[in-house]
């Protein structure tokens, strides 16, 4: 996969497009959140409260009168990033047991998919959000990592399953492959074949999940369950504009709006690495 | 009233395969007569399967008939769309069975009522579909018992003895020689004036395989059907068929009776096939085959499509594609040899 | 018929999933957590509330004493208190959990309706206007948050077109006398509770028709806003089921045979083709479920996916509890029903039963 490759798919070109301005983004505004605007995120101004989109207010204001454009901006450093924390998490142990299940087999094996299913069978959001309310009403502070964690706990075992299916296949080659060449074949060698289709797998899925990840932690965040306020989150923010309609749409419908964009950026780029990398890979059920 | 039932004249045949495209069928015209089995017999890669579904025009969405004509009866079948073909095929038209038994029936479906479809479907009745008929698969008793004596002749003439509990069957608790039955049966209910066979006995047991062949002629015998019977098996076409065209590479190489086939081939390729022929009567018999492998579609060589692997290929053989050029009475060959 | 083997194997496997989850819960609420009677007793508790909640709840002995009491309660309906409701939460739950089933259900049908006819459509013309406009969209729709759906509705047809109601299943006025619906056998009047809590279900049976009127009117958003979430994803798996039927050798054959296309599409080929949708029933149950949550909130729609919201945003932990095993259990029986009519319908797979 080369630099030709890239950008001959549209999907991917755009993706990438959309996942590079956020994470520009995302650094200047932790940064120094006054190179792109000038309002404070935090700042209670009521004289300026539910003004409409407008040259001085990009997405106008929220009901306390806080600008939602810097709002939006100071949210993106915990809504881009914490994705990535919670899908390497899950990737994480996922992998892990995956491993270990499809590598020793026998009884561990089925344990360990008797597991799986059971926590594939769990409606995922809803396990997740009353576990980080559960937890995090006792430990306000660490509610972010909290729920992070959480999310991580509901999401691991697709990535199981994925990775147990693949060492499985690869082990049903390995004997044949082993009988032929008599030993000539040593585990190292073999790994090298498992590796590299292993991580274009995981490669594409884990783009693909960062999508559902920051859809589920909005959702998340919209229930109150992310970083304590006022820190910005633009899942808390679609809530905290629902008692402004309908006079005030924008403060709820902008974040909305952004972090439909950052999950688009990633669903495109994990459809378009997906044709590059294996155009077999079957679709992943996203409902 | 001429005694041609079909006649494919410089039929070509694309397929598509991403922004590619190749030429399956080259230029290939053939006849066949009312009550006449004509075999096809070509490796892989041929074009013989693809020419068989063409006439039925049942080629996948990917394949088109780029140039020709298909004419049956009078009618160029080339120029008939896809909802209107229906009436081309079925009763006393075309039917085709295909090589795989053990996917070609469905499997959510009664034996029964995949057969009483045929009997119910007269050219000019309506079907009533309601929403428990189609998606449950019952069928109405009364429709039943006017359509099973046809049914039950029609199990018995290929060879079931217990028709009544074949017919209540599904698909998947038969084996592979049975369905394969219930296509013949479907022929015999069907009597369509030209079936098209394609490799019906290749996933077979060789004793199923000679029953097969033998209800194939009989449909012929009985209802004056054409058949044209599609096969790698150069022995096993030559049983069965009145007259035999090898293909290879997408174009006809040899035209011949099946007699004329095996005792005097013309071609190179023809040769190397009736050569490869186990003899066990010939004694310490050496197992001959024709070096090389058939070529994809996607790279045909230049010129005639053998001559990689023939070992009388001369320059113009690498260059030109040969013609089919009669030779003796009803014996046609494609080669430079002979031109 | 199908063998009770089956039916026990995956009754059994249901009901691990439940117990795997209260375990979970019951960990992560009583032992876990730092201080467990403050978790049952609500945040604005008074000492004298956390002493009785304790003695209630057995929080001062072993786990293995609390676990015995906390499945015992469970399977007995005793579900605790709701400590911003300050009614037992089972009764909220009853009130509660029909009214979503009741959505759930009608947006189940739009779906399944919209969605596989559209796949079907698609699949006949792969690739055609139809197949590539609802990719185009179905990206879309597949990277938005369940939100904005039901804010663009709410939006657009409730507050600048007027067209529906913004809140609420019922107008509540109407929704005060509304008499609840029983059937009388001897001397007796069995009420359903939950009947009496399906808003529309109820007033259609009582014959109330302004209620049943304007519970529908109330419901028609909600069930809009769940049906689009997600739009996009039946239509390409059931276009995609449709496609490999209509590769398969026995459409070929019943062309062969001469049957027009209209009836080698109704007879053969959905048939099969929806006969393995009927799988994804259960996915798109749970689904909805999950996106309740969000779209009552936003529409004040008091079924359960609004109580847990509520419970979320007011750290109201029995409630939560009880109101996620709840939705865990109707989704695992939507699953058996699915697996069981599969099972049912295909005659491949009744035999092997």
């Amino acid at each position: 996969m080369n630099l030709k490759d890239i950008t001959k798919n549209m999907n991917l070109t755009v993706g990438l497009i959309i996942i590079l301005s956020f994470l520009v983004l995302t650094i200047i505004s932790t940064a120094d959140l006054h190179i792109l605007t000038p309002y404070n995120p935090n700042q209670l101004n009521f004289s300026q409260a539910n003004l409409p989109p407008s040259s001085n207010h990009v997405f106008g204001t929220d009901q306390e009168g806080r600008d939602v454009f810097t709002r939006s901006l100071t949210a993106l450093r915990i809504d881009f990033s914490i994705p990535f924390l919670i899908v390497g998490i899950s990737m994480l142990i996922g992998t892990i047991i995956g491993i270990l299940s499809g590598y020793f087999g026998g009884l561990l094996d089925e344990a360990l998919m008797r597991i799986t299913d059971i926590f594939l069978a769990f409606p995922g959001i809803l396990l997740a959000l009353a576990i980080s309310e559960i937890l995090g009403s006792t430990h306000l502070s660490l509610r972010l990592y909290l729920s992070a964690l959480a999310l991580a706990i509901v999401n691991w075992p697709i990535y199981a399953r994925l990775v147990r299916a693949q060492i499985l296949q690869v082990k049903n080659m390995q004997y044949i492959t082993l009988a032929k060449v008599a030993g000539l074949n040593n585990f190292q060698i073999i790994k090298k074949h498992i590796i590299p289709h292993l991580v274009s797998l995981l490669l594409v899925y884990t783009t693909l999940d960062m999508g559902t990840i920051i859809l589920n932690y909005s959702i998340l965040a919209f229930f109150g369950l992310g970083a304590p306020p006022p820190t910005p989150e633009l899942g808390r923010m679609v809530y905290d504009g629902l008692s402004a309609l309908p006079q005030n749409w924008w403060s709820s419908i902008f974040p909305a709006i952004i972090i439909t964009l950052m999950a688009l950026g990633y669903s495109l780029a994990g459809d378009g690495l997906r044709d590059i990398l294996d155009p077999r890979l079957g679709e992943r059920t996203n409902v | 009233m001429s005694n041609k039932l079909l006649s494919l004249e410089n039929l070509w045949i694309t397929y598509y395969k991403g922004n590619k495209s190749a030429y399956a069928v080259r230029g290939v015209s053939l006849e066949v007569n009312y009550n006449q089995v004509v075999g096809i017999v070509g490796e892989s890669g041929s074009g013989k399967s693809t020419l068989g579904h063409s006439i039925i025009g049942l080629l996948p969405n990917n394949a088109k008939v780029e140039k020709g004509k298909i004419i049956f009866e009078e009618t160029d079948l080339a120029k008939i769309n896809k909802s209107d073909f229906y009436r081309f095929r079925g009763k006393r038209g075309i039917f085709m069975i295909f090589q795989d038994p053990m996917t070609s029936l469905n499997p959510t479906i009664k034996v029964k009522e995949q057969l009483v479809e045929i009997i119910k479907n007269r050219p000019n009745e309506n079907s009533v579909n309601t929403l428990s008929h189609w998606f449950i698969g019952k069928v109405n008793k009364s429709e039943i018992v006017r359509d099973e004596k046809q049914l039950i002749e029609s199990l018995k003439k290929v060879g079931f003895r217990n028709p009544d509990e074949i017919l209540d069957k599904y698909p998947h608790q038969l084996s592979g020689g049975e369905r394969q039955r219930i296509m013949i049966a479907m022929a015999y209910l069907l009597k369509p004036k030209l079936l098209i066979a394609d490799e019906p006995t290749t996933a077979l047991d060789v004793i199923t395989q000679a029953q097969v062949l033998k209800m194939l002629l009989e449909l012929k015998e009985e209802y004056k059907s054409s058949i044209i019977f599609i096969s790698h098996d150069i022995t096993l076409v030559s049983q069965i068929s009145d007259k035999v065209i090898v293909m290879y590479g997408g174009i006809v190489m040899e035209e011949a009776s099946s007699e004329e086939i095996l005792k005097n081939p013309l071609n190179p390729y023809t040769k190397g096939l009736v050569a490869s022929i186990p003899n066990y009567f010939k004694g310490k018999g050496k197992i001959s085959s024709i070096p090389g492998f058939p070529p994809n579609i996607f790279e045909l060589p230049q010129g005639c499509p053998f001559n990689p692997r023939c070992n009388l290929a001369m320059s113009v053989c690498k260059s030109q594609l040969p013609k089919l050029k009669s030779i003796g009475e009803s014996h046609s060959v494609a080669c430079h040899l002979y031109s | 018929m199908i063998s009770y083997k089956f039916l026990i194997k995956r009754a059994i496997e249901a009901f691990l999933v439940i117990m795997a989850e209260l375990i979970i819960v019951f960990y992560l609420a009583n032992i876990a957590a730092p201080n467990p009677a403050s978790v049952w007793a609500g945040p604005e508790a008074s000492p004298e509330q956390i002493q009785i909640v304790t003695e209630l709840y057995h929080l001062n002995q072993p786990w293995y004493i609390q676990l015995y009491y906390y499945l015992g309660n469970f399977f007995t309906g005793k579900w605790g208190i709701s400590p911003l409701y300050q009614t037992p939460v089972i009764s909220l739950i009853e009130e509660y959990l029909p009214v979503t089933i009741e959505l759930a259900i009608i947006a189940l049908i739009l779906k399944i309706i919209l969605e596989i006819s559209l796949g079907i459509l698609s699949a006949l013309k792969p690739n055609g206007l139809l197949d590539n406009s609802i990719r185009v969209v179905y990206t879309i729709t597949r990277s938005a948050p369940p939100f904005i759906v039901a804010l663009l509705l709410l939006l657009i047809l409730s507050y600048y077109f007027h067209v529906f109601p913004s809140s609420y299943y019922m107008n509540p006025i109407l929704a005060l006398h509304e008499s609840k619906f029983y059937i009388q056998i001897g001397g007796h009047k069995y009420y359903f509770w939950f009947i009496d809590n399906m808003p529309i279900l109820n007033s259609l049976l009582v014959g109330d028709i302004p209620a049943f009127v304007s519970a529908l009117d109330h419901s028609i958003l909600p069930a809009l806003a769940l049906t689009l979430f997600g739009f996009g994803g039946i239509v390409r798996l059931t276009r995609n089921s449709m496609l490999e039927v209509l590769n398969t050798d026995y459409i070929k054959t019943a062309r062969a045979k001469g049957l027009k296309e209209r009836i080698v599409i109704t007879r053969h080929a959905l048939r099969n083709a929806l006969l393995s949708s009927i799988t994804l029933i259960s996915v798109i149950f749970a689904g909805l479920m999950q996106g309740s949550l969000v779209v009552e909130t936003i529409f004040n729609y008091y079924g359960i996916g609004y109580l847990v919201a509520e419970s979320l945003l007011n750290l109201d932990t029995p409630t939560l509890i009880a109101a996620t095993v709840v939705i865990t259990i109707v989704v695992v029986i939507s699953n058996l029903v699915a697996d069981i009519s599969y099972a049912l319908l295909d005659p491949r797979i009744r035999e092997a039963l």
